[in-house]
Order: structure tokens, then sequence, then C-alpha cells
């Protein structure tokens, strides 16, 4: 039948165009190794290179222009692949979850092991909160109906190292699309586990249950999901948050930020007086003993990078989540999204 | 097994689609209707030819830009003036001219549009 004989045709260029990454990233490589053995024989006169005076300035102008076209083309391929899963969500979209769900889990879990409960659970829970945003982004004339459940699964994609080898950091609305997202997971996934020990305990087993898995926790564990929030503007992404603080205060939290004083208080486990006073403005449904908390869990996690602990652990989770109270985490989401 | 469910599947692994997607579509395919199906088939060839463009622009930089940098290299590693390297300089005559006509074809394409009878 033709439409067999076009399929198997188109599937072999896609093919091609999908291992063609490989001597692209390549490209790139090579770019870069270049660029540097230049930098090193140009010396200071790389840096000195001014328009119209260098001899220097034609080749600084060639790396320019290769990363230039380089920026474009990516940014294309980007765009039509976050609209390629904006219309599969659309098509998706009402699916029933049990079943969604259900499709999900093989990768969730290795070869030859029984899901666990808690796996199905979590992995219900991740689904039904992206169901909803979904809904209310449309609701809010935000995204078409799809459109918001496309953009996670773009977002998924990125966290996997598998599937982003080149480490790419998410755009800045994607930044904001994840932080609404965490913000309805926390409250989604705390109304199923409302127990503080029953929160940490799930927490621990889906780790458990998905460590030799393709993807799992141990997926937010790695440089590339560090790397997520890398680059971009995060002032403009945090912009909603920091623009309920008024100017003096906003002032003095950019001071604090600016001067490392916060930091070094946190790390040290002195919660600043400005940070618990912004906190209760940004939280206003937080009392001043949760926000102090948060503020010392946040500290912790600070100070525990010099010791080689880069990621929360499952209690330091526990605690930032029922910290907040779920009203603060619903204004955060709505915010963000 | 219907000839749309075997062209999407056909299609599907090596699509950009999420990975997600593909799993959900993988593993559901019988609780899909028809009109789903269609509807992914389409987007599924779109994807196709989204992705041979955006690989005939990368092609179209990996043939501009790598016989450049292998010169560049060598010349490096002999130790010669990197500044003039013949390709370096042709290179930045032909981008000139290219961004140019690029120019020239913008303000023709603005002209023609500022006066609607005109087609060619």
């Amino acid at each position: 039948m033709w439409i067999i004989d076009t399929v198997k045709s188109a599937a072999e260029n896609i093919k091609e165009a999908i291992t063609s990454k490989g001597w692209f990233s390549g490209l790139k490589e090579k770019a870069s190794n270049t660029l540097n053995k230049v930098k090193t024989r140009a010396g200071k006169a790389w840096d000195a290179v001014k328009e119209g005076g260098s001899p220097w300035e034609k080749v600084k102008g060639v790396f320019k222009a290769f990363f230039s076209d380089v920026e474009k083309v990516e940014t294309e391929e980007e765009k039509k692949k976050t609209e390629t899963a904006k219309e599969t969500g659309a098509v998706l979209k009402n699916m029933d979850s049990t079943a969604a769900t259900g499709a999900l889990l093989p990768a969730l879990t290795g070869k030859d092991i029984e899901v666990p409960a808690v796996v199905n659970e979590v992995v219900g829970v991740a689904y039904d909160t992206a169901k909803t945003l979904d809904t209310d982004r449309k609701n809010t004339k935000q995204a078409k109906d799809g459109e918001t459940m496309g953009v996670l699964a773009r977002i998924a994609d990125k966290i996997d190292p598998k599937k982003n080898p080149d480490k790419k950091a998410l755009s800045d609305d994607e930044k904001k699309l994840a932080f609404s997202y965490g913000s309805k997971f926390a409250i989604a996934l705390k109304a199923k586990y409302p127990d503080k020990n029953d929160f940490k305990k799930a927490l621990d087993d889906f780790s458990k249950a998905t460590e030799n898995a393709p993807v799992g926790f141990h997926t937010f564990q790695t440089d590339t999901f560090k790397g997520l929030f890398k680059g971009g503007s995060m002032l403009d992404v945090f912009a909603p948050v920091i623009n309920k603080l008024g100017f003096i205060e906003k002032g003095k939290i950019l001071a604090g930020l600016a001067s490392g004083g916060f930091l070094s208080d946190l790390k040290s486990g002195k919660v600043p007086e400005t940070l618990l006073e912004a906190t209760g403005t940004i939280l206003p449904n937080t009392s001043e003993a949760q926000r102090t908390d948060l503020l010392k869990t946040a500290g912790q996690i600070l100070a525990q990078r010099h010791i080689g602990l880069n990621f929360p652990t499952n209690e330091q989770l526990t605690n930032i989540v029922f910290a907040v109270d779920n009203k603060d985490l619903e204004e955060l989401s709505n915010l963000f999204a | 097994m219907n000839s749309i469910e075997s062209a999407i599947l056909d299609l599907l692994e090596a699509s950009s689609l999420p990975g997600i997607y593909k799993l959900m579509i993988k593993n559901l395919m019988g609780q899909m209707s028809r009109e789903q199906k269609e509807e992914l088939l389409k987007i599924l060839f779109a994807d196709q030819n989204n992705m041979q463009e955006i690989k005939k622009k990368k092609m179209a930089i990996y043939r501009k830009y790598e016989p450049l940098f292998d010169s560049m290299l060598e010349d490096l590693d002999q130790g010669k003036d990197v500044t003039l390297n013949p390709m370096i300089l042709s290179f930045f005559k032909t981008d000139q001219e290219q961004k140019k006509s690029e120019k020239t074809n913008l303000k023709l394409d603005a002209l023609k549009s500022s006066i609607p009878d005109i087609t060619n």
C-alpha cells in the first residue's frame, strides 16, 4: 500500500535526521576546540580586537558567524519540536488517566520488576497534575487545550540526560511552567500522603523502586537537571514573585543577594530578618515559624554543597513541601503559570 | 494492526515527539479513535518534514564551516599565521556578498508588498 511505502521512506529519513545530531554536535565541539587553540595563539591580542583594528578581527568574525548560525537553527528546531509536542498534547489530552499512567510505568521500573504501588501512585499524581494545570491554563486562556501537557512532556525529555546529552537549559517560559507545575504537584502529592512521615516514606520508596530504571528519582539528581535552570534571566523568571515585594523590600533583598550576606547567613544556620519578612509577603498564609523552617532547610541545602551533597535529601524536600501552606503553593503556581 | 497504526509506529520511534508521548502512543494505540490516529499521523508526517528542513540547514552550516575549522587547525599545528588563512579571507568576501544580496532582496520584498498590484 502506498501509505506503508511512504511511511517507511519517511521513517528512514527521520532516522537519518536523528543520527545527524551526532555530526552536528561534533562540529560544535570542533569549533570550540579550534576557538580555544586560536585564543591561546592570539594571547592578549584576542581580547583587544576592535572593529577595523586587529588582524584577528576576521578570525573572531568567523566564530561569531558560526555560533550565530548554530543558535538560529537550534532555536528553530526547538520551536518546531515544541509546536509538535503541543499538537500531540491536544490529541492525547483526553486519554484515560489510569491507562495513561499504566503506559508510562515501564519506563520507571526495570525489566522483570513488579511495579510497586508507590510508583503507580506518584506517576498517577504527576499525570493528573499535568492535566489539571493544562485545564487551568486553558480556562485562563494562557494556552490552548493540550498545549501545556505538550510543553511539560518536552520539559520531561530535557530532564533525562540520555535525551538531553548537550545539557540544554529550559527556556524562561519553560522554567516558569516547571515551577508552576512543581507547586501544583507538591499540593497534589501532599493530598495523597497528608502525613509528613508517610510523604517522606513515599519519596524514599519511590527513589528505591526506580533506582535501576531508565528514568526515576535519580533523574532529578543529575547535572542535566541542575543545568536546566542555568542561563536566561532568573530575575525575569522570578519577576511575578519578586514583584509582590514593595520597592524598599525589593531593594533590600537584591542588595542582600548581591553582597552574598544572605547566602553566608543561611549557610551558617542563621535566618536573616529581611528574608523572613520578605517571605511573609510572598507566602502570606505561611506562619513565621514555618517560614523559619523553610529558610533553615534552604540554608542546609546550600551549606551541604561543600561536602559534595548537591541535591536536597528526601527529608529536606518533605520539610520544604510541608513548610509552605497549600494556599501559598497554589498562589505560586498561578503566578508562574 | 491496521495500516494507519502500522504507519504511526513506523514513524514514531524516529520522530521528535517527547518520550512520554512515544510511550503513550505505543501502549495506548488500541484505545484511540480513528480520528485521533489520523491526527497523529498528520503530526508525524509534518514532524518528518520539519526535521528534514532542519537537517538541511544543519548540513549547510556543516559544509560552510567544517573546512574552515580544519584549515585553521592545520595552520595552528604547522605554526602558520592563522590571520592570513586564505579561506577566512574568502569566507568574508562570500559572507559580505551574501548579506548584501539578502539586504537587497528584503528591500525588494518590502517594495513589492507596498505595491499590491506588482506580483513579479
